[in-house]
């Protein structure tokens, strides 16, 4: 057997992670043909239909406009998707190999990477925000940018703590005394072991994406009015929490349900991939 | 070690000049004029001219920045655009009820998040690992200001236990401190779980169990330890965004915070405030992630710095 | 080993008891809104009211504001030569009586006798001279100098007389001296300085007295004993004004009893506390006019027929009832009800898309996306939605360009014709005056085109700015009541906007609170709370 087959069949001995694959296929389906789902453009308001419950005409109900939420929902999936998706990318992306070399090769390149992820650490989101819609215009794609690098100090920083304690391990040692290179020492030895809380934090970051977007939109920072995105909608429903609490409650299970997907997912994937765990099961 | 920390510490100048001069450039380029701000709606361009005057904006910038800088060298921050008050009063009066507050969720959040990822971790698919991990995800998703009013309406305005807002007593921080400690206690369970479960497989552990130690002891002593890494790393980021204050928790529950402060002076262009503001921010980084990495070392004793 | 955890935890908490309970020794404690005992007897009537306000007071020197809610608390403790009456009407305060020249460039009041300052100092004409001095003199640098500005020379012709000349006619003087920053301030206070009077507004003549103001949290005045009009002292013996920006807090807060007095309520939380009796929920219409603004200068807006189409494609009744759930008023003229020289001009514009539609076509409109720029709160975005799909449905294509206040305040009032970018604004005005001058020519006259001025559609009309100018010439009333007429006649028929709502202010009190009340400019005027 090959190797990613036996990679596939151990993932799917897992019922939550397929479980969890299940959810994001199925979110990632609604996202692709949601709009056949229903007959109501996102946008569109109806002022004899404001604040409504849930109905039949309207699944989820209507929001302070009369706009159908279950469509909002729906239209709003795909980019809620991508704050989500590439929150995590992004960071992953260029905060993993930062986190890699600073923790790796230390000295120099620590100062200069940690120190410059220190700072852009405690560089407040708001103001990182403003400053992006300033130079690039307002729109969603800014503020997923904005989002985006908000996540990649905090890679660096994990996967730095891992790497260092990795370095100090006996076959890491060996490996460096049998010549073997920088990088192979640091894709085969490193980098697979540090893989779980990389993991975890890929997974958590997904909610938090979605969540910065949400406040960025109550500080009327977020995506424009033409798109519907779960953030948005929630901070639209907070002034709303105590009269008309389904307006902010059901983009609140859409977060939860797609952030369960995603850990549930990542567990898995984590489970796989990591050396330790797979011969466990 | 020790000589290690000093190091970092002096690395401290580069890394506040170089703050200082990245927000100095970076809130002057924003769009945005203080003076008109201030000046408010309907006021004429001469009034404008006068404000703009008073602050000192008419200056060059570089003559700005160097006055900001020479003054900060000696401890004075200049005073706020806004309320005229100084901007080390400023920020004094909001500092120490954020490190309060952030001291305590910190806190709420190790308690129950440790609690919760090593009971999962230890009970592995079992109800009490589900449970605890659905929970985190709760945590996770729920937005702070729908934990906040709920709690509020609950056990404020409904059922008389708590103030509904307010600094003061230890009694307004339970609402407050537990909304911020949830949402992090989730991220730390999620780790704490996640390093427990590899630790918990490694070699020496398993060793440790076959060989029949007492098993709760193999499991603090061996598990806890080696897998605080991550764990502690997190709490500390935690840790630091927490200093930086909380709007939404801020404003539900009227905390004096810098929370509040950052996002109205940022909205108010009130430029020494912010800049002063976020070179705090940068030594509080730094000097967290310091302490985080001295940690690492506590923890492990095989990662020392040279 | 075994206790590593045990260790961790005992730290943590002792940290976590160090830091709270070295807070509790540090910092003023702030009890007001701690829960009442649950079985405490009724109490005897309140007489401590406490105000939410939207946020802190950012200075208060009347002088150096600019800010409704500052204004409000102010308001306890200062006060001006005349006022303004419930219903935005001058009325005398210190002055017994006043008088304008025929050329409205000399005014003249007669002080009342016998009131003193909180400091002790009485007030006479010395001390008038004195606060107007500092706040016309330009290198004071105070924020609200161009209210005063015109002034050229203060005489006191004996103690209780105080005549002021200006350099060239100012028909609206009476305004700007009624105006909330028109405050008399100690002498004292004024030698003290801006820093001072920033902070500790301790030398008004108000029925109230500054006790202390713990930044972001509260401000407390207290009743002024030796207050000179007893029809007007404090019926309580404190006011607590608290800083809460969460309106659901606020809402909370008037629920369970530990605020008084609320502004503003959201209007879906108003609707739902009407039915609450422990609340009361009151509204009343503003001088806020809300209007679109478009860039006259250029295509399409260039074109009358263009103008007319938006006009006719908005549909205020929907806005006002559906957006704003019926806490608004309909727009009858450019100016408010409730500002001098009103006259109304039509009945609110019905929306009748097929019209609009016409002359889009006839107007030659190539259907180019233009943009509209608004502040980027959730109620403004909520209403350029509103609007965006109302004139999507006459054919118009137009994006919302949400924005905070301070780039859209540089995007909008900085750049010349030829440099704006911004072709459409939706925004709200009032006059801070009360008066129907500071109404229209800071918008709509031709010289006060940005960046001089706040005129973004850069309207520039021959008939409307003679008539501007003329209302400035008298003083007198009944010369400029006709001017005034005329005016929002020629305006109605150009259409240099879409004028779309006049606002409402909406309040809750417990329901055994009464006595204050919101002007229609958004100040609150607090002096009168008391507990039934």
């Amino acid at each position: 057997m090959l190797e990613w087959q036996k990679a596939l069949r151990s993932f799917f001995k897992r019922k939550p992670a397929v479980l969890g694959a299940a959810v994001l296929l199925a979110l990632i389906l609604l996202a692709i043909f949601g709009p056949q789902l229903t007959h109501f453009k996102p946008t569109f308001q109806d002022y004899d239909h404001m604040f409504e419950g849930p109905s039949r005409l309207h699944l989820l109900g209507t929001d302070q406009l009369g706009r159908d939420i279950w469509s909002r929902l729906l239209y709003g999936s795909r980019l809620s998707l991508l704050v989500a998706a590439s929150g995590v990318v992004f960071g992953a992306v260029a905060g993993v190999p930062l986190g890699l070399i600073a923790g790796f090769y230390g000295k120099w390149w620590d100062t200069v990477i940690m120190r410059s992820m220190d700072i852009l650490l405690a560089f407040p989101g708001i103001l990182l925000a403003i400053g992006i819609i300033a130079l690039l215009g307002p729109g969603l794609y800014n503020v997923v940018a904005a989002i985006a690098i908000f996540g990649v100090p905090q890679f660096a920083r994990l996967v730095r703590g891992s790497v260092l304690q990795l370095k100090g391990l006996d076959y890491v040692q060996a490996a460096q005394a049998e010549g073997s290179g920088d990088t192979r020492i640091l894709a085969r030895h490193i980098l697979p072991n540090a893989l779980a809380p990389i993991m975890v934090m890929a997974t958590l970051r997904t909610a938090q994406a979605i969540l910065i977007a949400s406040s960025l939109s109550f500080l009327g920072l977020g995506a424009g009015l033409d798109q519907p995105e779960w953030g948005a909608m929630l901070a639209d429903g907070r002034a709303y929490l105590q009269t008309y609490p389904h307006i902010a409650a059901f983009p609140g299970v859409a977060i939860f349900v797609t952030v369960l997907g995603f850990n549930l997912l990542g567990d898995g994937l984590n489970d796989m991939l990591d050396p330790r765990l797979r011969r466990n099961v | 070690m020790w000589q290690y920390a000093l190091r970092r510490l002096t690395h401290l100048i580069p890394i506040l000049i170089g703050v200082s001069v990245l927000i100095f450039l970076f809130v002057r380029m924003i769009p945005g004029d203080p003076a008109r701000l201030l000046a408010g709606q309907g006021a004429t361009l001469q009034e404008i001219e006068m404000v703009r005057q008073d602050l000192g904006l008419d200056k060059k910038p570089v003559a700005q920045y160097f006055d900001y800088m020479g003054k900060a060298l000696r401890g004075n921050f200049g005073k706020s655009m806004m309320t005229r008050l100084p901007v080390a009063k400023e920020i004094g009066l909001r500092l120490w009820p954020t490190v309060q507050l952030a001291t305590v969720s910190m806190v709420v959040a190790i308690v129950i998040g440790i609690s919760a990822g090593v009971v999962s971790a230890v009970k592995r698919n079992t109800w009490w690992d589900y449970t605890a991990m659905v929970g985190a995800l709760i945590g996770v998703s729920i937005p702070s200001f729908w934990l906040a009013l709920m709690l509020m309406y609950l056990l404020a305005v409904y059922v008389r236990v708590f103030p509904t807002f307010g600094y003061g007593t230890w009694r307004h921080f339970v609402m407050p401190a537990f909304t911020l400690g949830v949402g992090a206690a989730a991220s730390i369970a999620r780790f704490t779980r996640a390093a427990m479960l590899e630790v918990l497989n490694q070699d020496y552990v398993r060793t440790a169990r076959a060989k029949g130690v007492q098993e709760s002891k193999v499991r603090l002593k061996h598990a806890l330890k080696n897998a605080m890494i991550p764990v502690v790393t997190i709490t500390g980021l935690q840790f630091g965004f927490l200093l930086g204050g909380t709007v939404v928790i801020e404003s539900v529950f009227q905390w004096p915070g810098l929370g509040t402060l950052l996002v109205n002076a940022v909205n108010g262009r009130d430029y020494p405030v912010v800049q002063t503001l976020m070179m705090l921010f940068a030594l509080q980084f730094v000097l967290i992630n310091l302490v985080v990495d001295l940690l690492y070392a506590v923890i492990d004793p095989r990662i020392h710095y040279a | 080993m075994i206790n590593t955890w045990f260790r961790f935890l005992a730290v943590a908490m002792i940290l976590g008891l160090v830091a709270g309970c070295g807070g509790g020794a540090a910092t003023p404690k702030t009890d007001s809104a701690t829960p009442a005992p649950a079985q405490q007897p009724a109490t005897p009537k309140k007489t401590a009211a406490v105000a939410a306000t939207a946020g802190d007071a950012i200075v208060l020197d009347p002088h150096d504001t600019n800010d409704n809610l500052s204004y409000g608390i102010e308001n306890t403790i200062y006060e001006g030569l005349v006022g303004f009456d419930k219903d935005m009407k001058v009325i005398p305060v210190l002055a017994e009586s006043y008088k304008a020249s025929d050329d409205a460039m000399t005014f003249e009041f007669k002080l009342r006798k016998g009131v003193k300052f909180h400091t002790g100092e009485p007030l006479n004409a010395a001390a008038v001279k004195k606060s107007f001095d500092r706040v016309r003199d330009p290198n004071n640098k105070l924020r609200r100098y161009s209210l005063f500005g015109p002034i050229t020379s203060i005489e006191t012709p004996d103690e209780n007389t105080v005549v002021f000349k200006l350099s060239e006619p100012f028909g609206a003087m009476l305004f700007n001296f009624a105006h909330p920053a028109g405050k008399v301030i100690a002498p004292s206070g004024v030698d003290k300085g801006k820093d001072e009077l920033a902070r500790n507004p301790k030398y008004g003549t108000g029925p109230f007295m500054f006790k202390e103001w713990v930044q972001n949290d509260h401000i407390t005045v207290t009743k002024n004993p030796g207050y000179w009009n007893a029809a007007g002292a404090a019926k309580v013996e404190s006011i607590t004004f608290r800083a809460i920006t969460e309106a659901g807090t606020r809402t909370n807060g008037l629920k369970a009893g530990d605020l008084d007095w609320v502004l503003p309520v959201p209007p879906v939380d108003a609707i739902a506390l009407k039915t609450d009796p422990k609340v009361k929920i009151n509204s009343a219409p503003s001088i806020y006019v809300f209007y679109i603004a478009y860039n006259m200068t250029k295509k399409p807006f260039s074109e009358p027929k263009v103008r007319q189409a938006l006009n006719l494609a908005v549909d205020r009744e929907a806005i006002r009832k559906g957006v704003l759930r019926g806490f608004a008023e309909p727009v009858t003229s450019y100016l408010a009800p409730n500002v001098g020289f009103y006259v109304k001009q039509a009945d609110e514009i019905k929306r009748d898309v097929e019209k609009a539609k016409q002359l889009l076509k006839e107007a030659g409109y190539d259907g180019t996306e233009f943009e509209l720029y608004s502040a980027n709160s959730t109620e403004r975005k909520d209403l350029a939605a509103a609007i965006i799909q109302q004139l999507s449905e006459a054919g118009f294509k137009v994006k919302s360009v949400p924005m905070d206040n301070a780039s859209l305040s540089t995007n909008i009032w900085t750049q010349d014709k030829d440099h704006i970018k911004v072709q459409m604004y939706l925004g709200g005005w009032s006059t801070s005056t009360g008066d129907a001058d500071w109404a229209i020519r800071p918008l709509l006259y031709g010289k006060q085109a940005p960046p001089v001025g706040y005129n973004m559609g850069f309207y520039d009309s021959p008939k409307a700015n003679k008539l501007i100018e003329d209302g400035l010439r008298t003083a007198d009333p009944a010369k400029r009541a006709p001017i005034y007429a005329e005016l929002q006649k020629v305006l109605w028929e150009e259409q240099p906007w879409v004028p779309l709502y006049s606002s409402q202010n909406i309040w809750g009190t417990g329901a055994n609170v009464d006595g204050a009340y919101v002007q229609g400019d958004g100040i609150v005027n607090y002096n009168g709370i008391y507990f039934k």
